[in-house]
């Protein structure tokens, strides 16, 4: 791996069209600018390897799987209790 | 063109609705190109690899589950999209043989140019979540929770 040493405003270019400034330096962390072209997708390290984990759980599923999971109102709102609760306070004059 | 798939056989696609993934697909980055198909009545589709044939993905429109998204304009960007209107999401959908269910990946939807047929993965972190997911009406996002 390639090491550099950087100061704060420094940079590092790779290539023609991708600069990495140094922005912020403190005791544990470093902020870093990005100038690259919009069309390449920039992801946190650690974050691209849960999706990639996750995407691989995702290329598992079969045909079965759909079948044994049939989608109604009654089970969406299961699904979505798990990562949300709802609002405590009920609204008035809601549609039916 | 024919596509040769493990899951439905040899079947027939138009050329114009092969979707390229420039950068793939986090874990088959090596993978480029798919095609969607429908499942049955839906509301799923497949989104099926047209170089692997044992590769495919199912996938939902969030507004299924209520779900819809705020989509940056450095989102738009990375597929080359102009508008909000230029570009279709939708979720990964993974199933859960222990707890038999189905989940939706909010946290990384798919992003589609429909204009060029491209896609991408976006991929957000836990702020982010609050920003850009459009929960239904009545429900928000429990203080404590990553979203999973």
């Amino acid at each position: 791996m390639l090491i550099l040493s950087r100061k704060v405003g420094e940079a590092i270019r790779i290539g023609e069209n991708i600069e990495i400034i140094v922005t912020e330096i403190s005791q544990n962390r470093v902020k870093i600018g990005i100038k690259s072209p919009k069309s390449i997708p920039v992801y946190r390290e650690e974050l691209y390897q849960k999706i990639k984990d996750e995407n691989r759980q995702a290329a598992l599923i079969n045909e079965n799987d759909l079948q044994a999971a049939p989608i109604n109102k009654n089970y969406l709102v299961n699904v979505l209790s798990m990562f949300i609760k709802p609002e405590t306070k009920t609204k008035e004059g809601e549609k039916k | 063109m024919k596509i040769e798939t493990s899951r439905f056989g040899t079947i027939e696609v138009k050329d114009d609705s092969v979707i390229e993934f420039p950068w793939g697909i986090p874990g088959f980055e090596s993978i480029k190109r798919y095609v969607l198909i429908e499942h049955r009545e839906g509301p799923f589709q497949w989104l099926q690899a047209v170089d692997e044939p044992s590769l495919a993905f199912v996938v939902c429109l969030p507004e299924v589950i209520g779900i819809s998204y705020e989509v940056p304009s450095s989102c738009l960007e990375t597929i080359g999209a102009k508008t909000r209107e230029d570009v279709i999401i939708l979720n990964l959908i993974s199933f859960d043989r222990e707890k038999n269910i189905i989940r939706f990946h909010l946290k990384s939807p798919l992003v589609f140019n429909v204009n060029e047929k491209k896609g991408y993965q976006w991929t957000m972190d836990k702020q982010e979540v609050k920003t850009y997911i459009k929960l239904p009406e009545g429900m928000e996002w429990e203080e404590s929770s990553d979203g999973e």
